[in-house]
């Protein structure tokens, strides 16, 4: 097989095509999301937002039926109430942020659950909101340009907002009084993306892309910046490794793109010289004698 | 003393008795976890049978899940009529752990013939759709009847009329589909929808299918196959593809962009629709879904 099968002729589909814009567009914005996430200790609130869902989509589909539009407005009204609502909780009572959001999304899907058990239909609701990246529309295309284009403006125009945001939110609340503002406007622009990419990708993949990429970067680099740019790029190389590998193996897509980020996740946490696994391992050695 | 006690004893086994629903005037109590059977249930016991619908029409039932309410119709009933197959598999456990009182017939398990999941031939596992064929839903209307009379031996008769006239009916609606489908070319008869459900129908009226996921709703995608159903759709000249009731429509409407081919309408793949729409019976939901794959696929 030649380079030119093997790279270019899956990209002869418009699907493909489509799948791989979707994928890496978004790619770029989780991989930027991720790294705030990864630092600030909320690395699980994708998971977590995904359930918090429930009750919104179950809404938005009584009133409104099957319309995509509508269970993504359904979906991010309930995911905005439950990431803002545990960052005001956390504010405003001693609960700690982390503990707020788990209890918060925990309600939230409890709520969806019984909301569909009263629903006169039972249908896998969640089928209808969880994309595929196989099954982008172009208006889901254009949904994930715009929430990519409009996250890559945030972290470009406010880097330095970001920055204190990421490492020292109490100060940064305690300077500016504006600190609140910047961590409720990033929850927002953080909960707007995993929606989008739930809804145009699946929740696999979305948590994948918000997730591993940033991982990944994080035990190669030191300096912020090298971490978003390193990031972004593992989000975007997987995502096309990933979508060739399922064309050619014809495994599921979402999964296979998992599945590469996945490896550079382990090949990092194993081999990344200063803060892998073995380069601990040989620190270790090496010190024993000494000591 | 004695009499008393005995007293005693007699109303205890009454209260069961009553409890089990086994007396021979009462009706006879039925749950039902499959659209079609609930129908089948109705139509051959008619007055002398209550029919619970466990799994609503509409529901998903490769991920159904059952309420309070269901699992006490479920342990309440005399009998139980479930799909078979595999096609609930929660059911095994579901009657470890809920113990009904009454028999589970697991119909598609009765069937004398049925076809090996597709890709899979020779394994274990079947394809549980049994009620695509409409032969499997007379021979299971006969094994309904059947079981009814062991409940209530006095009623055999009715029964027997019923499922007689129900079968009836069914060989008509037969008759309807051989002539449809006769009106296509057997060159044209491809059908590509959403999850691998049609195995029976195709086997009966001459048809291939392609599915965009495998047997099971919760199946994902993966791309070679998308890649190889456009190829397909090109090659054959394929006129029209299939969205269906209980799945996402996204990657069936992917291809209709792709190809531009034809949408030729939903069909009803895991069981009978919702009241309202035009596919609520059994002869309905088969007359929506060879109308719109008839339909589509002879236009030029």
């Amino acid at each position: 097989m030649n380079l030119h099968a093997l790279l270019i002729s899956p990209f002869s589909y418009e699907f493909m095509r489509r799948a791989l814009f979707s994928a890496v567009l978004l790619g770029v914005s989780g991989g930027l999301i991720g790294c705030v996430l990864v630092l600030r200790r909320l690395a699980l609130m994708g998971d977590a937002l995904s359930h918090s869902l429930l009750p919104g989509v179950a809404a938005a589909w009584y009133f409104f039926g099957t319309s995509t539009t509508a269970l993504f407005f359904g979906g991010l009204a309930a995911g905005l109430l439950t990431a803002l609502g545990s960052a005001l909780l956390s504010r405003m009572t001693r609960v700690k942020e982390d503990a707020a959001f788990g209890s918060l999304f925990i309600v939230f899907f409890a709520a969806g659950v019984a909301l569909v058990s009263k629903l006169p239909s039972r249908i896998n609701l969640a089928d209808f909101l969880f994309g595929n990246v196989l099954g982008v529309s172009a208006g889901e295309l254009r949904l994930a340009t715009a929430v990519s284009v409009l996250t890559v403006l945030v972290f470009v125009l406010f880097y330095r907002s970001v920055l204190l945001e990421t490492f020292d939110p109490v100060f940064h609340r305690a300077t500016g009084g504006r600190g609140g503002l910047v961590h409720m406007g990033f929850l927002t622009l953080t909960v707007l993306n995993l929606v989008a990419a739930m809804q145009t990708m699946g929740i696999v993949l979305a948590l994948g892309l918000f997730l591993l990429p940033a991982v990944s970067a994080y035990l190669w680099c030191d300096r912020f910046l090298t971490m978003l740019l390193l990031s972004v790029a593992f989000a975007v190389v997987d995502s096309a490794l990933g979508i060739v590998l399922s064309f050619h193996a014809g495994l599921a897509s979402g999964a296979a793109i998992v599945l590469c980020l996945g490896v550079v996740f382990v090949v990092s946490a194993l081999f990344s010289p200063r803060h892998g696994a073995l380069g601990a391992l040989k620190l270790g050695t090496e010190r024993r004698p000494a000591a | 003393m004695k009499t008393i006690l005995r007293g005693l004893a007699l109303g205890l086994a009454s209260c069961l008795a009553a409890a089990r629903g086994g007396e021979p005037g009462a009706r006879i109590r039925v749950a039902t976890l499959n659209t079609v059977l609930t129908e089948v249930a109705r139509q051959v016991g008619g007055a002398r049978v209550e029919v619970v619908g466990i799994v609503a029409p509409g529901v998903d039932p490769h991920s159904f899940n059952p309420s309070p309410s269901d699992v006490r119709a479920l342990v309440d009933a005399e009998i139980v009529l479930a799909s078979g197959l595999n096609m609930e598999a929660y059911l095994d456990r579901l009657v470890v752990s809920v113990g009904p009182r009454g028999r589970v017939v697991a119909v598609g398990n009765e069937l004398p013939i049925v076809l090996d999941l597709p890709g899979s031939p020779g394994r274990v596992e079947k394809d549980p759709h049994w009620w695509h064929s409409i032969g499997n839903v007379i021979l299971s209307a006969d094994l309904v009847r059947r079981e009814f009379t062991r409940l209530r031996p006095q009623n055999a008769e009715e029964f027997a009329a019923n499922a007689e006239g129900y079968s009836a009916r069914l060989r008509e609606l037969e008759a309807w589909v051989s002539s449809e489908v006769g009106r296509l070319p057997p060159g044209r008869r491809h059908l590509v929808t959403s999850h691998d459900a049609f195995g029976y129908f195709a086997r009966d009226y001459g048809f291939t299918v392609h599915a965009i996921n495998g047997l099971s709703t919760e199946g994902e995608a993966d791309a070679r196959n998308v890649a190889g159903l456009i190829d397909l759709i090109r090659r054959e000249r394929i006129g029209a593809v299939f969205a269906e009731n209980s799945v996402d429509p996204r990657l069936v409407e992917n291809l209709v962009r792709e190809t531009g081919v034809r949408l030729g309408g939903t069909l009803y793949a895991d069981g009978l629709g919702p009241p309202g729409s035009g596919a609520e019976t059994y002869e309905q939901m088969y007359r929506h879904n060879v109308g719109a794959i008839v339909g589509a696929l002879a236009l030029p």
